[in-house]
């Protein structure tokens, strides 16, 4: 590894270092339930194999005159028994200088990465390398096939590069002015955590019900969404405020790009309250706006709006410390209050059979914050999908919402995890 | 296997109420927890109290009491300055001395910043200071012909002599020494436009930035250059 190698951040990751605080961490957890207890050692040991692979993981922040840069960094990764609640905030200086963590806690991995970093994508390699060399250390006969990257090759530049600019094209576009969002209103945990119910579902039969219906499932847990918020929210009163679910697209299945670092834009899905809300107009509505708003067309111009904002001569040379200023406004003008709430699915992530047959199941855990206080995260395995719901408010309202509508409307089988934050909360 | 009758679903054997209704679900604990039990615990488990919390709620608190006394000192010195004004702002003196030593209090004695950091804030802060002083009595004037330059070459060649010998925190003080050597130009720009009136000492911090930077190209050129391409990058 070269340690004089330093990058800039990525388009999209250029946001996340001014943001960042304990009520907005910005990490997001991708974590691994294997069939056995974890060894702390031989864990320890894979993670500082597989970060060799993972140059821009294995970095700290540092802040340049008009931008932050990642550098090299030779610290160890230490891991941690888990003791606190999923997507806290990550601070480089009890943290060796890294943007990531690695918790253990009986016979689950869970790795918290900042998204300056890298995006769902990246998370989802470094943890199959992790996985793969933790179980080959501890003695398992696994093979990698070709799915999974190894900790001695080398990484290739493709895996590096800032794929907003590669394919960046300037195109004519009309400025779009976004509408304020509903927002989840509730009482913000203090001490400040956050509370995640999963509900492990087949991912058979919940595609089984969303096909009978004519949608992708991602349609189907978005309408669901909608659906509990407006009735736990909004079915009483008048409001005028769409309910806007952000949903994170990745890039790669649309451009052929290898990049672990972010490439990802958000589409809004829209609904009025005043539309009907009848469950199969609103499966429709979404479905429509889904298709829209993903195709390639439709992103360039989010994608050119990214890049040439960036590049623009002002946001170049203005002093950081300025400049921090005002992305802080310009992301609770643009980036929170237009978004009720955001679904992000990683879909189904594939390990070749010797190594999947150690694993449980996977789930993403993905921030709330108080301006955002209500999220969920998607990932199937081995046809075993978790949905976790973090929240960061007491009310439990639209998660109870969202999975009796999954049991009780359409029989789907929930099996619900949960780390009772709102129950501990209250005591410490 | 456990179930909520209310939510129709099932719960993990650890559970003993429903997570979305919030209601006992029938049989004890089984097997192990999915999460860990949160906060400072004893080996039994047990919760203990946090210290650390205490302590800094105990920290909190006497912050706010000298913000409070400040607040107050400052509006009682500006009303009566006010009330009994003869031409004289001696409430700015006050004002800006108050200003300057939370400054230093919160910035250089109590902060966790690396010596760079804190001397750069320190110098800036006091050379602040100076001026306000100088520019309100006449007779200090010397304090920014003489007091600024001294202090600005006084903390540039502290930094270059840091950033020499301190070569294990290289990299965390660049970043400061690049802004206080530019510093260590502004007291000749100032005698430029006329408001230093003596030439000597702002001719020294000059002289000192230029060879505290000359010095570190010189003996670390290849290092300095690579440094400067990443601050600068844009």
């Amino acid at each position: 590894m070269n340690t004089n190698q330093w990058y800039r951040l990525d388009n999209a990751a250029k946001i996340f270092p001014t943001i960042s605080r304990i009520e907005n961490s910005a990490a997001y957890r991708l974590a691994i339930t294997l069939t056995e207890e974890i060894d702390p050692n031989f864990l320890q040991e894979a993670v500082d194999q597989t970060l060799t692979r993972y140059p821009t993981l294995a970095v700290w922040l540092r802040r340049g005159y008009f931008w932050y840069f990642f550098e090299n960094n030779e610290n160890q990764l230490l891991i941690e028994a888990e003791t606190r609640t999923p997507c806290g905030h990550i601070d480089p200086l009890f943290n060796n200088g890294y943007l990531m963590k690695v918790f253990y806690y009986g016979k689950r991995i869970s790795v918290e990465t900042h998204h300056s970093l890298s995006d769902g994508s990246g998370a989802i390699e470094f943890i199959k390398t992790l996985t793969y060399t933790y179980l080959k250390l501890s003695g398992k006969d696994v093979d990698p096939g070709d799915e999974i990257l190894l900790p001695n090759e080398i990484p290739s530049r493709y895996e590096m590069e800032d794929s907003f600019h590669k394919y960046y094209q300037p195109c004519e576009r009309q400025p779009v002015k976004e509408e304020d969002a509903f927002m989840i209103q509730g009482t913000v945990f203090k001490p400040f955590g956050n509370h995640v119910d999963t509900g492990v579902v087949d991912v058979q039969e919940i595609r089984r019900i969303a096909k009978d219906k004519g949608v992708t499932i991602t349609t189907y847990l978005v309408a669901r969404l909608i659906r509990s918020i407006y009735e736990e929210s909004m079915q009483y009163g008048l409001y005028t405020e769409p309910i806007k679910i952000a949903v994170p697209v990745n890039l790669r299945g649309i451009f052929p790009s290898k990049t672990l670092r972010n490439f990802f834009s958000v589409v809004h899905v829209v609904v009025r309250p005043d539309e009907s809300m009848e469950f199969e107009d609103l499966l429709q509505s979404v479905q429509a706006q889904l298709v829209e708003k993903t195709t390639k067309e439709s992103l360039y111009p989010k994608i050119a709006d990214h890049v040439e904002s960036e590049r623009f001569f002002l946001s170049r040379f203005i002093p950081l410390g300025i400049k921090n200023t005002i992305l802080r406004f310009a992301y609770r003008r643009y980036g929170t209050k237009v978004k009720t709430a955001t679904i992000s699915n990683l879909g189904r992530i594939v390990f070749p059979d010797s190594v999947s047959r150690w694993v449980n199941r996977m789930e993403l855990v993905f921030y709330p914050s108080t301006g955002s206080p209500l999220n969920l995260g998607l990932c199937s395995v081995n046809d075993k999908m978790s949905i976790s719901i973090s929240r960061c408010i007491v009310e439990p309202g639209v998660t109870k919402r969202f999975f009796r509508g999954l049991s009780k409307e359409d029989s789907i089988h929930v099996k619900i995890y949960s780390n009772e934050w709102e129950a501990f909360h209250e005591k410490l | 296997m456990k179930n909520c009758k209310r939510c129709n679903v099932e719960l993990d054997n650890s559970l003993t109420r429903c997570p979305l209704c919030q209601q006992p679900v029938e049989g004890e604990s089984i097997g192990d927890r999915t999460y860990p039990l949160y906060g400072r615990r004893n080996e039994k488990g047990e919760l203990i109290e946090d210290q650390d919390h205490k302590a800094r709620h105990r920290k909190r608190r006497l912050q706010n009491l000298f913000i409070f006394g400040t607040i107050l000192l400052l509006s009682v010195t500006i009303v009566v300055n006010a009330m009994t004004f003869r031409g004289e702002y001696w409430g700015v003196y006050v004002v800006s001395s108050v200003f300057y030593l939370w400054f230093s209090i919160k910035h250089t004695i109590l902060s966790n910043n690396r010596a760079c950091r804190k001397i750069l804030l320190q110098a800036v802060s006091l050379s602040a200071f100076m001026a306000v002083i100088g520019v309100m009595i006449p007779d200090f004037h010397s304090l920014i012909d003489y007091g600024i330059p001294l202090v600005l070459s006084l903390a540039v060649g502290v930094e270059g002599l840091l950033l020499h010998f301190r070569k294990s925190r290289w990299k965390a003080y660049v970043r400061d020494f690049f802004v206080m050597d530019l510093l260590g130009y502004l007291p000749i720009l100032l005698f430029a436009v006329g408001i230093i009136d003596v030439l000597w000492p702002s001719v020294v911090a000059a002289l000192v930035s230029f060879l505290t930077l000359s010095s570190q190209f010189a003996f670390s050129f290849r290092r300095f250059k690579d440094e400067l391409r990443r601050l600068l990058h844009h």
